[in-house]
């Protein structure tokens, strides 16, 4: 008797093995063999080939009578192989064999069947992913990585075009989150959707439903609740716009260890909410605002119970200010080891409205501290009337005039970018060859690839949302105030980039840093990109912005296809080390990770290339084993501010972990100095989030180990 | 040294800018370039200096180094004359 495999096929050779229940009833007019069939619904079928020809014709549309010459070989070869078992996935790929002898291209792309080979699989238990190094092992995670991956396979097959699907494959350009295809890239949330209707976690209502919170504790819990369901439902971060300003009015008449108390609860039940999504801690960003923004300060406030409470925001500057103040003293002091939290991000706005507003030093002193001591604070310069939400690792989206007038409901304030594609920029020097027009013509048509991979999600998108509650984004289409939570037709399209000093190094021959004609010649590059997007924005209709791409592996993926294709110009350009994996290429519009440069000087180069970046951009100041004078930080902000165009940097230091006796010291070292153990984990940002450098990929590391550390900060 | 207008359509200053550069420079050694900042090459050199409206006059030195600038406005005669005689 041989044997079955898998949810599918089984093959018995045992003539007067009769125990099946099937009521299919094999012909068994072809074979010798009698063929068990187990189905995914673990019945046992008889061979019948007519299964062949009735899954053809239902999957690929293939005509009945093409099907069954196409079943009649599958079931010859099958008969004429020997073969001691077999299993139904193999059983597919002979038909599909088939299918690619008589040329039939399309039906075979249309049978593909999706899955891992067991040798991956088995990795999968037994090794992490370093994609991301925001999903750490576990079992969780292995359900992650394996859902996520058939997703992909779906994506490239059955989304996307076959001239998209082969541009990233090529590694043309990169189609992010393809693992979540079905589902929208980040979005921005306003506290106040939960407070004036409550949660309603699934989406559908099936669970319990809460009303409006009526004490600072639930809203809380609602938020971070909300924000774990919302993680299954967008592939990255979620955003919480002026967190501080919307607890407000809950707020009046606590004293000050009671608001840290509430504002501790809040960034832990954040930071420690790694039990949803793959066992993965919520990707969280929190605005926080020391004035009341403008667009917000004549916003009736709505208090507990979700009534109004007869006062404008305006009104509530002290408690808004109480809970900012408590929340930056949270994250000065870190987790109960004394680590840096990871997550929620604190995204703290500085506005020109922020210096006039009393106080200030103050909180600047403060958010200073926290930047040099633990570097979680996010500096984003709203300069003059200009309102921005912060979402993702730098994803920033500005407020237009419909946005603004959303303010007066600002429940309404729900943003989205559906999805993120890359331009691979190196990749057009390569075929460019120097010649100026052919590099901008190659951009271009990358460009246009990103729309129609664009365009091709956004349909899949609504293919989805247009099932209502019943389809698999409930929360996204659950309406509460007359209209769908995801605002659809409002989404972004983001268009990133990838190894600007790469590209700007093969054509010019110099880096970015080294000379202004290189800065300027990588700025024509980020200018025409630009033209080019709104032109593809007025030509297709949907919102396209370029982004900083974080590029976490995308950075070390481009680089490894590139040197497939163009080992000796990589070789010229690429960054790391060429002859082992551990390369990567400069992040975005990033100059040269590793050259001695003054801070001041980078962030004044770089943040060039911010206003032409429509959707956000971050300079990092990497502080090594320092720990420089929060009042430096302070003046060095306020310089940035005023003397440049960069529009957010970050702070980032280094730690050390040991798991054996619990203490953190600063820089990066291989034994702690305390109990010796080496059972130690480095800890700094990565992108645009903190992490553990033992989660990172080969690429991140090697630009770990590049990275120079600024140790003066004037 | 080099002297940098950077100019748009439908700029209502940027005619007589345009103008007065030129009369202050017919005549000199010094190089002026102009920049249609709607074009892809006066954007990119107008984010370099991080112009923020037209007409913007900048004269640099020869590392590119701003010397003095009129931004979102008309240089100043005699100032730019100073400027380039020494």
């Amino acid at each position: 008797m041989l044997i079955l495999f898998q949810g599918g096929l089984m093959v018995n050779k045992n003539k007067n093995n009769n125990n099946n229940n099937n009521n299919n009833g094999s012909s068994g007019d072809t074979t010798d063999n009698i063929l068990f069939v187990r189905t995914s619904g673990d019945d046992i079928l008889n061979w019948n080939k007519e299964k062949i020809t009735e899954a053809l014709n239902r999957e690929t549309g293939m005509p009945k009578h093409q099907a069954q010459v196409i079943a009649i070989e599958a079931e010859k070869f099958i008969k004429n192989s020997g073969a001691k078992f077999i299993s139904a996935p193999l059983i597919r790929e002979i038909v599909n064999s088939k299918l690619i002898e008589h040329g039939y291209e399309h039906y075979r792309k249309l049978h593909t069947r999706l899955g891992m080979p067991l040798y991956d699989m088995t990795n999968l238990f037994f090794l992490s992913n370093k994609e991301n190094s925001n999903v750490h092992h576990n079992s969780e995670a292995i359900n992650l990585t394996l859902a996520g991956h058939a997703k992909k396979e779906y994506a490239l097959l059955n989304v996307f075009s076959e001239d998209v699907g082969k541009a990233y494959q090529n590694g043309r350009i990169h189609l992010h989150d393809l693992d979540f295809i079905d589902r929208p890239y980040c979005s921005g949330q306003s506290v106040e959707y939960l407070k004036k209707f409550g949660l309603v976690m699934d989406g559908r209502g099936n669970y319990a439903v809460a009303g409006p919170a009526k004490h600072p504790e639930v809203l809380i819990l609602h938020l971070t609740k909300f924000a774990a369901a919302l993680q299954g439902h967008f592939a990255g971060a979620i955003g919480w716009d002026a967190v501080n300003v919307f607890m407000a009015p809950f707020l009046v008449g606590l004293d000050e260890s009671r608001i840290k108390q509430l504002a501790q609860m809040m960034i832990y039940e954040f930071a420690q909410q790694a039990v949803s999504r793959g066992g993965q801690v919520t990707f969280t960003d929190t605005n926080y605002y020391w004035e009341i923004p403008k667009h917000f300060s004549d916003v009736p406030a709505i208090g507990p119970g979700g009534k109004y409470t007869g006062n404008n925001y305006s009104e509530y500057l002290g408690e808004s200010q109480a809970f900012m103040k408590a929340a930056f003293e949270v994250y000065l002091k870190g987790d109960n080891y004394g680590r840096p939290f990871f997550f929620p991000k604190p995204d703290f706005h500085v506005t020109d409205k922020f210096f006039k507003t009393e106080g200030h030093e103050e909180m600047m002193d403060l958010a200073c501290e926290v930047g040099s001591k633990m570097g979680n604070t996010y500096f984003i310069f709203d300069r003059g009337d200009e309102a921005k939400i912060s979402e993702c690792c730098r994803l920033q989206f500005k407020l237009n005039e419909n946005d603004l007038l959303d303010a007066k409901q600002p429940w309404k304030m729900r943003y989205s970018a559906m999805q993120n594609v890359t331009i691979n920029l190196p990749r057009a020097a390569y075929a460019a060859k120097g010649d100026d027009s052919k590099l901008f013509e190659y951009i271009d048509e990358s460009l246009e690839l990103a729309a129609q991979a664009h365009i091709e999600k956004k349909e899949f998108i609504r293919k989805i949302l247009a099932q209502g509650s019943a389809g698999s984004l409930p929360i996204l289409t659950m309406d509460l105030d007359g209209e769908p939570y995801y605002r659809f037709e409002r989404a972004s399209f983001l268009m990133g980039m990838l190894g600007l000093n790469e590209l700007v190094q093969f054509h010019l021959g110099e880096e970015l840093h080294e000379s202004n004609k290189a800065i300027k010649f990588g700025l024509k590059v980020i200018v025409h990109m630009g033209k080019k997007q709104r032109e593809l924005s007025e030509k297709t209709g949907l919102h396209f912005a370029l982004e900083q791409t974080p590029a976490e592996s995308t950075a070390y993926r481009l680089a490894h296809l590139d040197r497939e294709r163009y080992p000796n110009e990589v070789a010229k350009v690429v960054k790391g080390d060429f002859t082992t994996s551990e390369m990567y290429y400069t992040n975005s519009t990033y100059l040269n990770v590793g050259v001695p440069m003054s801070p001041i000087k980078r962030v004044t180069q770089e943040g060039m290339f911010h206003p032409l970046i429509d959707a956000g951009a971050l300079t990092h100041v990497w502080l090594g084993d320092s720990r420089p004078d929060p009042s430096a930080l302070g003046s060095f902000v306020k310089k940035t501010f005023t003397n440049t165009q960069n529009t957010q940097i970050a702070f980032s230091p280094e730690f050390t972990f040991c798991k054996s006796c619990h203490k953190v010291v600063r820089g990066l070292i291989d034994r702690c100095q305390s109990c010796s153990s080496v059972n130690v984990d480095g800890i700094t940002r990565v992108t645009g989030y903190l992490s553990t450098t033992s989660n990172w990929n080969k690429g991140k590391l090697a630009e770990l180990r590049d990275r120079y550390r600024s140790y003066n900060l004037s | 040294m080099e002297v940098k207008i950077f100019w748009q359509d439908k700029c209502p200053n940027c005619p007589a800018a345009k103008d007065l550069v030129r009369l202050v420079m017919s005549g000199s050694e010094v190089s002026v370039k102009e920049y249609n900042i709607n074009n892809v090459d006066g954007m990119a050199e107008a984010t370099f200096y991080g112009v923020m409206g037209t007409p913007t006059t900048i004269v640099v030195d020869d590392d590119d180094s701003e010397i003095i600038s009129w931004r979102s406005q008309i240089p100043d005669k005699t100032q730019l004359s100073e400027v380039i005689q020494n």
